[in-house]
């Protein structure tokens, strides 16, 4: 791959971390998200675009309530 | 991605070459040693071809045959030409159910043509094609041919092949003042890009913004319904549009570079048929030479008068007379000086004949009898003296007549002649030299075939227009593409504007919510990538470079580069003394031009903690000393892989770091250098290039080669 994923992950980790109107359970589900969001975004193998859309969509509308609280 | 081996065969010189890299942690450095003309470039091209094909990287089809010449000139018509390449990744593999996991995967890759040659002795390339198998414990699974390029992108980005297999020239390929400021920054900012992986970034954000759209159109709110729809379907379209059109410029600027590179492949063969001879420029100087032949011939006529004049001339009787001349000259003022020149006695004798009396007074009258007698005594005398009178005549005309004459000067004439004589010699020389060249020419003239130089020339005329018109064409994309982002702005500030109206409650407003979350958190990613890792690989070049170098501007104000950077607008560029910029590609020695490079290169390898091989033909040419020692030294401190062809000149002076870093270590040998360059005869007779397991600091019998001075 080109740029490591962990540096994406640590990059996410710090942006997340740095959002001082979320507490932490919501930094923790962004944060999650995202990393996940970008393993499918750069996986190999992956799916087609629509298929790739509808499981970020999917993705978003699973964690939504718990990021709410 | 790490490079595990590679199987190369019929590809040009490299008839059948097996090379393994070091895959070592502590010892991450390969070293190929290979003199000139052993194919160390044409086994990064090699490497290059098995991974991206013809298309990406080699030259215009025909320009750069695979086909080995030995087999050419053996008669071989059709020769089949393979890469196999062997490589471990560590990549996100979905693993089905939506699920993504990491795993380390091992592939072998081959990539294959057949290459024949035609009856005009032309090379076609054809039936290209690549296989992959995933390399297990327990055998090889064939990869699905769609996924193929999917995992070589994945693994070392096409865009990056520049950064990751340099050789002496496309090392220089971000900074040579050959390319214009536009094409160098293009390569920077796609190798930057490609390096901080925005293309998927960039995708991710437009999957985030569609998916968002679609939770921001299911929210319930009656009385922004049809606005939010209508703005959301406005963004929708500008991102379609932009995604297509950005497609299309990317199109357009590969296109461009193949016509580039096109034109570049053409303006080499025009200098190539040029080299055979420009047919007008040789009639040209045919006339001039016909010009000249009638010069010279005139030349030598005039010569040949002026010969001719010389040889008729009074002179040149004298000089064959000389002898005889001397003597009766002698016996001619002899006569003179006696008073016997001139003197006649017939007209003498004739007047006592009018006269009755001699001048002695005897009678000489006809009347008397003594008269007569003497009258016919005179009359006998007058007779007997025709023939002396004659001759003293002759005599005394011949005497006033050369008198004067100069018989011993006739070296002068000598002289006279042989310079003129030379004269002659000399325009019959020029005259005869000139009928030759013309000749020559004419053979040349007659020999040449110009129409290739004419089809390449209207060749070049319409791939400049092409490219004309894909620059064209580049720009319309890139100002429907800047319109359309600056309208699709507008439409997200109304959209936001709608949102914050609508009600919060709804579950939709909830995903609608973490979405723009998401959206925020790649978006900074993206921009932290643009701004502040940029600037790092700006400040790590700067580093490294200095570093390659020994110049330390803080320590010592007298140092001549003080800086490097990497501009915003993805300019490489080097700073003197008090802020003055350096052009890269004219302003800095061989050595610091090679740096700079490398230093670009491992910079962003760096920056972007990319686990890749970097592959350097030649990376200590032009180098020596400090220099040389602290670019390998960067390099292996900041490569993972480090996959160097090095000569033994490069070798010399940097052995003892290659001892501490060398994990694989071979040589490669050119049987064609014997016995010239190598000691002894190689033992095989194919001409391939043969591998020996000899170090850096060994030689076999294969190996051995010879040092000497050229006079």
């Amino acid at each position: 791959m080109s740029i490591s994923y962990k540096k994406i992950n640590s990059m996410i980790r710090s942006i997340v971390n740095d959002l001082q109107d979320l507490d932490e359970h919501q930094k923790d589900i962004l944060c999650e998200l995202c990393q996940k969001i970008y393993m499918k975004e750069s996986a190999v193998g992956s799916s087609s675009k629509q298929q790739l859309m509808n499981e970020i969509k999917g993705e978003i509308a699973l964690k939504a309530d718990k990021f709410q609280g | 991605m790490k490079l595990l081996n590679a199987h190369i065969k019929n590809f040009r010189l490299l008839k059948d070459l097996r090379l393994n890299f070091s895959t070592s942690l502590e010892k991450p450095l390969t070293v190929i040693r290979a003199a000139n003309e052993t194919g160390k470039t044409t086994c990064e091209y090699a490497l290059m071809w098995g991974l991206y094909g013809s298309k990406s990287v080699l030259p215009k089809k025909g320009a750069y045959p695979l086909f080995p010449a030995d087999l050419e000139g053996a008669g071989e018509k059709r020769v089949e030409v393979s890469v196999e390449i062997e490589f471990q990744v560590e990549e996100i593999r979905s693993v089905g159910r939506g699920k993504q996991q990491v795993e380390s995967s091992r592939y072998r890759l081959i990539r294959s043509c057949i290459e024949y040659a035609t009856k005009d002795d032309e090379v076609n390339r054809q039936s290209e094609s690549v296989q992959m198998f995933a390399v297990k414990s327990n055998g090889c699974d064939p990869i699905p041919a769609l996924e193929v390029t999917e995992i070589i992108e994945s693994s070392l980005p096409e865009a990056l092949k520049d950064v990751y297999f340099t050789d002496g020239d496309s090392a220089m390929s971000f900074i040579e003042a050959a390319a214009t400021a536009g094409v160098k920054r293009k390569r920077v900012s796609n190798a930057v890009e490609a390096l901080l992986g925005l293309e998927i970034l960039n995708s991710t954000t437009n999957h985030l913004e569609r998916v968002a759209s679609v939770f921001s159109g299911e929210i319930d709110d009656t009385d922004y319904a049809d606005e939010l729809e209508r703005v959301n379907d406005k963004i929708s379209g500008w991102t379609e549009d932009i995604e297509e059109w950005e497609q299309e410029r990317k199109e357009y600027e590969y296109q461009g570079d193949y016509a580039l590179k096109e034109l570049k492949g053409l303006r080499q063969n025009i200098e190539a048929a040029l080299q055979l001879g420009d047919k007008s420029q040789l009639i040209e100087d045919k006339k001039l030479f016909e010009k000249q032949i009638s010069r010279y011939s005139e030349n030598r006529d005039q010569e040949l008068k002026a010969l001719s004049r010389l040889i008729s001339s009074k002179a040149v009787s004298k000089i064959f007379i000389k002898e005889p001349a001397l003597v009766a000259m002698d016996m001619l003022r002899n006569l003179n000086k006696d008073n016997q020149l001139p003197k006649v006695n017939i007209p003498i004798l004739e007047e006592l004949l009018d006269r009755d009396n001699c001048f002695c007074g005897e009678d000489l009258s006809e009347g008397s009898n003594d008269g007569q007698r003497r009258r016919e005594a005179v009359k006998e005398a007058i007779e007997s003296s025709r023939s002396s009178d004659a001759i003293q005549e002759n005599a005394s005309s011949l005497f006033y007549g050369v008198r004067s004459e100069n018989f011993s000067n006739d070296s002068l004439w000598m002289d006279d002649y042989a310079d003129k004589s030379s004269a002659y010699q000399n325009s019959i020389t020029s005259l005869s030299e000139a009928d030759n060249a013309l000749k020559k020419l004419d053979k040349t003239i007659a020999g040449i075939d110009d129409s290739r130089l004419k089809e390449l020339k209207e060749q070049e005329d319409l791939l400049k227009n092409k490219a004309a018109s894909i620059t064209t064409e580049l720009g319309k994309r890139t100002a429907q593409i800047e319109d359309a982002v600056t309208r699709k702005a507008e439409a997200e500030e109304d959209r936001q504007k709608i949102e914050r109206r609508l009600g919060k409650t709804n579950t939709s407003a909830g995903k609608l919510t973490l979405s723009r979350r998401v959206q925020a958190v790649f978006g900074q990613i993206v921009d932290k990538l643009k701004q502040e890792e940029l600037r790092r690989v700006s400040q790590e070049m700067n580093r490294i470079f200095l570093e390659m170098i020994g110049s330390d501007p803080e320590a010592n104000s007298r140092t001549l580069i003080t800086r490097a950077e990497l501009t915003d607008d993805f300019d490489i560029v080097v700073y003197g003394p008090s802020g003055t910029t350096i052009n890269p590609d004219q302003g800095l020695n061989g050595a610091s031009r090679r740096a700079i490079t490398i230093a670009f290169i491992l910079a962003l390898t760096k920056v972007s903690e990319v686990e890749a091989p970097n592959v350097i033909d030649t990376p200590l040419g032009m180098t020596s000393g400090y220099v040389k020692q602290s670019i390998l030294n960067q390099c292996l401190k900041e490569g993972t892989q480090i996959i160097l062809f090095l000569t033994h000149d490069e070798i010399h002076g940097v052995e003892n770091i290659i001892d501490d870093y060398v994990g694989t270590v071979f040589t490669l040998t050119n049987p064609a250098h014997y016995p010239v360059m190598l000691v002894n005869e190689p033992s095989e007779d194919d001409k391939g290039i043969l591998r020996c397991e000899c170090d850096h600091r060994h030689t076999c019998k294969q190996c051995e080669r010879r040092y000497m001075e050229v006079a």
